[in-house]
């Protein structure tokens, strides 16, 4: 059990800086997961803490250790790899087992060791067998079993679950969850699918250009991001953002003009510099009587998902994609000018550099 | 008419064939012109007489004449006329390959004048085969800076020697481990070869005196160590030797500025008999598919005759057995060799002579590398000399074998007639008949380069061979072979002594392959290394190089005296080594050889192997907490081995019969000790008189061994496939 924490933390490759000064303190026990699109650093990040990589500048520290020069097998670390990584000569038995046998542990106590990594994750069938015999979720399951096995302070996943089908990466993200409930170690996720950022972490870091963008629960982020790109990158569908927007003082309060699309805007608000409004999907009804339409778009697409229903509006402010639930969104036709309303109180704006207002 | 129509294409191809001559030789620089110009004017004599005539000259390298001759003779596909030592006669004239020829021919030329004896060279059982030419023996070759009367007795050359020894100067450089060389002193002890039988015995007291000389000879430092032909050129040259024994030959190695004469060998102080040396006599052949060539007869006669004499003596300084052409205004060093080719002993046509030279070599190598004694040379080459001439196997009934042989072929028969039957059936025949046309070229070529040689050899290992007579033995070669009767289990020529060697050979040198291209490609491996491509491309050298080049580099880096191996040791305060004179050290010098030429594909194999291996698993490893050294252990090493599994097997059966490095660097010294089983066979099959059943026997037993081992070994690689 350990935390991490991240201070001023830089990477450069030759004249490339890919991390740019990171500060995160990871709290012992939490799930954190580390989150962003390709290419943010959000995996250098990772190898950084597991000395796979050096630290160019800034510290990185475990427990309050300053640890950038310490070899990765006294860090403390267990890490499973994208790939897995399994040793394809090795048996189950043997790969969970070797760092022990590296670590001259006796041969009563490794055993005793695979046996009950083996049990917690259903392997037991498994020991005797190659990687090569095993399913992608089997192997998945072995490279955490080589890493639980070793009982490290900090847990690091690089992208785990990205190699697997879908319907084999939800139940494996409830089993991590499951897992981490029980072992309550510190562990630091990286993935690039927000949908699993947002299942599993206890908080989520968001990088972007080798730059922290927020740190916060999966709520606070979805609910109060911090800047657009956090607020486009969190949440499925993405957020509609549009603008630029002039805001105007009209009978009914203030409200954001872009050409003829009208959005009241919610009272109490600091609205200087405010250049772009968004809104998710989710906050977006068809306009009634009660709720005057915003903007008329025209259906140009639509995905039916059962109870809701994602639908494409042309818009004179480009795409918009609103979710409309239950019947109304079954009636939806391609073609059909639809009117449509947001609610005020769900409204994000942003300034001229993206920041939220 | 019709008949005058026959008779008239009778006579034209009579004619076309009696026009055109074609001659082999292994003549060079001044013989060569001398024999074109010999052409020229056989030619313009036949003109005279009213004859058209062509003859076509082709030069051959000597060393493969004789072979190549045999060879084309028995497939009637020969020269008509060709230019030898008359040492194969005797063998020729067994396998019925030459023709007799018409010394009364008119006309062309008179050979009464031709020396008798020499006359004598080219005939068998009284019938002339061969016309002489010239005649050529080893004698004296003194540098007059340094000695100013040539001895005339082994005692004045010993005191000579001692003086010349102040100076630092050998005395006499002679290639003592080559009883070619160093058998006049043989004859000067009253050596004698074949009897009436056509045996030799070894243990006669002439050998094992005339070894006991050369050693003390040795022993005072007045003959050099070890020396080859080269290095007794270079010593004569520079002055390091100061009288040199050997044939006309060695004339051209002389630079022009050294003083010397020609004299005739010494006379054995100790006997008070002359030094005789060998001569051989050299013949111009008809073959006998052209015994009707009048031309070819013709210009046989012409060539060996007065006027063909003349040029080749003037010419070509050739030492022709014409007596009348040799007066006081000729080279005196020509004369010279005449005189001692008079007193020179002609090689015994007999085909049993060619059994007499490697037991000779070995007991004389024995006695003057090995430091052996006398009778111990000469049991050695007595030793030798019985198990290289030992009778073949009886011969057998093939009877039994012919049934077995039928069966067998009506067996395979039968298995494709009903493989062919069920595809026609079933309409896989047709359907598959472009693929058999697309397939066809290289199953006829893989038939006949393949296939039919190795069944050819295969059955050939049933038969004895001696002197063109293949006799049925049934398994005798084998049985004899296996049962290696006439040596101990563990004795060179041993068949379980040759695969001791051949195992121990090829297990260093993979463990050698193996280990260096390993370490090489781990050296390589790393991206960041710099200047990786370069060191790839040089290590890659060694293995692009031919590996006769290479064999023969090294083979001349171990040489005693002129060595760089040595040299550096010297320079290094160590005694020099004399590389070839003991098994552990001959081995050696092959494995040094061998090693340097298998690494580089090894390196390769390893380099793909290990670009293959994720880097992940190294960084898992690293969190494993594995050291560098454990990785390589528990990580690399492992997973190199499928790949390297069948390059490992590949480089064993190449290596199980790497011919040329164990041919062209030790050459099986000492004593044929480090000879593997593909050397040894080969030895059977073309040094010791083409005993080619036995070879072949050798040829299927080492096919047996390497086709278990590849039944072993992809056993083993299917294993690693499976996991």
């Amino acid at each position: 059990m350990a935390s991490v924490r991240f201070a001023q933390v830089q990477k450069a490759y030759d004249d490339v800086q890919v991390i740019q000064g990171i500060d995160l303190d990871i709290q012992d026990g939490e799930f954190l997961v580390l989150v962003g699109p390709s290419g943010c650093g959000k995996s250098t990040c990772m190898r950084m803490v597991a000395g796979l990589e050096t630290v160019t500048a800034g510290d990185i520290l475990i427990d309050e250790r300053r640890i950038n020069d310490v070899p990765p097998k006294d860090r403390g670390i267990g890490m499973v790899f994208q790939s897995y990584a399994l040793y394809p000569h090795m048996t189950v038995f043997d790969n969970i087992a070797f760092g022990l046998t590296i670590r001259k542990m006796s041969k009563s106590v490794i055993e005793q060791r695979v046996q009950e990594v083996a049990e917690t994750l259903g392997l037991e069938e498994l020991l005797a067998r190659k990687p090569a015999q095993l399913s992608g979720g089997q192997r998945q399951r072995v490279a955490m079993g080589r890493a639980i096995a070793r009982q490290p302070d900090v847990f690091l996943f690089d992208e785990p679950l990205s190699n697997l089908d879908s319907a084999l990466r939800v139940r494996m993200r409830a089993e991590l969850a499951a897992l981490h409930r029980e072992h309550k170690t510190t562990t630091i996720y990286v993935t690039h699918d927000q949908v699993e950022a947002m299942t599993l972490a206890d908080r989520i870091c968001v990088l972007h250009q080798g730059a922290l963008q927020q740190v916060g629960t999966p709520d606070q982020l979805f609910s109060t991001p911090a800047n657009k790109f956090v607020a486009q990158f969190i949440g499925s569908p993405s957020m509609n953002v549009l603008g630029p927007v002039t805001i105007e003082h009209t009978d009914q309060g203030k409200v954001a003009r872009h050409q003829d699309m009208t959005f009241p805007l919610p009272d109490g608000r600091e609205l200087d510099g405010v250049v772009e409004i968004g809104f998710r999907p989710n906050d977006v009804a068809v306009a009634d009587d009660e709720h005057p339409a915003c903007f008329v778009g025209t259906v140009t697409a639509i995905e039916r998902m059962g109870w809701e229903t994602y639908t494409h509006l042309d818009t004179p402010a480009g795409t918009v994609i609103v979710r409309i639930e239950g019947e109304r969104g079954a009636q939806v036709k391609l073609g059909e000018a639809l009117p449509c309303y947001v609610w005020a109180g769900r409204l994000h704006l942003f300034d001229a550099q993206g920041a939220a207002r | 008419m019709r008949a005058a129509l026959v008779a008239a294409c009778l006579l034209f191809s009579l004619a076309a064939q009696a026009d055109n001559v074609v001659l082999w030789h292994a003549y060079r620089g001044d013989e060569q012109a001398a024999l074109e110009k010999v052409i020229e004017q056989f030619l313009a004599h036949e003109a005279r007489e009213g004859r058209s005539a062509s003859v076509e000259a082709l030069a051959l390298p000597n060393e493969i004449m004789a072979s190549k001759v045999t060879t084309a003779l028995t497939q009637n596909d020969g020269p008509d006329v060709f230019i030898f030592a008359h040492e194969r006669i005797g063998g020729w004239v067994q396998y019925d390959l030459l023709a007799t020829q018409n010394v009364a021919l008119e006309g062309v030329a008179d050979l009464s004048g031709l020396d008798e004896n020499a006359m004598k060279a080219g005939q068998v059982e009284g019938r002339q085969y061969g016309l002489p030419l010239a005649t050529k023996c080893v004698a004296l070759y003194v540098r007059t800076d340094l000695v100013q009367t040539p001895p005339t007795t082994t005692q004045e050359l010993e005191q000579l020697s001692a003086g010349l020894k102040q100076k630092g100067v050998l005395g006499l450089a002679v290639q003592t481990d080559l009883f070619y060389y160093a058998a006049p002193f043989f004859f000067g002890f009253g050596g004698t070869l074949l009897d009436e039988t056509g045996r030799v015995d070894f243990r006669q007291p002439a050998f094992s005196g005339f070894v006991q000389y050369l050693q003390s000879l040795q022993q005072k430092g007045y003959i050099p160590d070890e020396p080859n032909g080269a290095m007794v050129a270079r010593l004569f040259d520079e002055g390091g030797a100061a009288m040199v024994m050997s044939g006309p030959w060695f004339m051209s190695d002389i630079d022009d500025d050294v003083p010397y004469v020609v004299a005739p060998l010494p006379e054995v102080s100790i006997t008070g008999r002359p030094m005789r040396p060998f001569v051989t006599v050299e013949l111009v052949y008809v073959g006998k598919p052209s015994q009707d060539n009048v031309t070819a007869q013709r210009f046989a006669a012409y060539l060996a005759g007065p006027d063909g004499a003349r040029v080749r003596k003037e010419m070509g300084k050739q030492i022709v057995p014409v007596q009348s052409l040799w007066t006081g205004d000729d080279d005196p060093r020509l004369r010279a060799f005449a005189a001692q080719a008079e007193r020179g002993v002609v090689t015994d046509p007999r085909p049993e002579m060619r059994d007499v030279w490697e037991p000779a070599d070995v007991g004389l190598k024995k006695g003057v590398r090995q430091g052996a004694t006398p009778a111990q040379a000469a049991e050695a080459a007595h030793r030798r000399y019985v198990s290289t001439t030992k009778p073949p196997p009886p011969p057998r009934d093939p009877g039994l074998f012919i049934i077995l042989l039928i069966a067998a072929a009506g067996l395979l028969l039968l298995v494709v007639a009903r493989g062919v039957l069920r595809a026609k059936t079933d309409g896989t025949l047709t359907g598959s008949l472009r693929a058999w046309l697309w397939v066809a070229p290289a199953m006829g070529g893989t038939l006949a380069l393949v296939i039919v040689p190795f069944l050819f050899a295969l059955g050939l290992s049933f038969f004895s061979h001696r002197a063109g007579d293949y006799q049925f033995v049934g398994f005798g070669n084998f049985i004899e072979i296996l049962s290696a009767r006439s040596y101990a289990v563990l004795e060179p020529l041993s068949f379980y002594y040759a695969l001791l060697v051949t195992i121990v050979w090829t297990a260093a040198n993979l463990l050698l392959h193996v280990g260096i291209g390993l370490f090489l490609a781990v050296l390589l491996h790393p991206k960041t290394r710099k200047w990786r491509g370069v060191y790839r491309t040089l290590l890659i050298i060694p293995w692009a190089v031919p590996n006769y080049i290479t064999a023969l580099i090294w083979k001349s880096m171990f040489h005693k005296q002129l060595g760089a191996i040595n040299g550096i040791l010297t320079a290094l305060g160590f005694d020099a080594v004399s590389w070839f004179s003991s098994f552990p050290t001959a081995f050696f010098a092959n494995l040094c050889a061998n090693a340097w030429l298998g690494f580089p594909f090894m390196m390769i194999v390893a380099l793909g192997a290990l670009q293959s291996i994720p880097q992940d698993l190294y960084e898992a490893a690293d969190l494993d907490g594995a050291s560098k050294w454990q990785q390589f252990w528990r990580i690399t090493l492992p997973l190199l081995r499928p790949a390297m599994l069948p390059a490992v097997i590949l480089g064993t059966v190449w290596t199980f019969n790497q011919f040329n490095i164990v041919y062209l660097v030790s050459g099986g010294e000492p004593d044929n000790a480090t000879d593997i089983l593909i050397s040894e066979a080969w030895r059977w099959g073309f040094a010791r008189r083409e005993q080619y059943g036995y070879a072949a026997a050798y040829g299927a037993l080492i096919f047996l061994l390497l086709l278990a081992w590849s039944a072993f070994s992809s056993r083993l690689t299917a294993d690693k496939g499976a996991r």
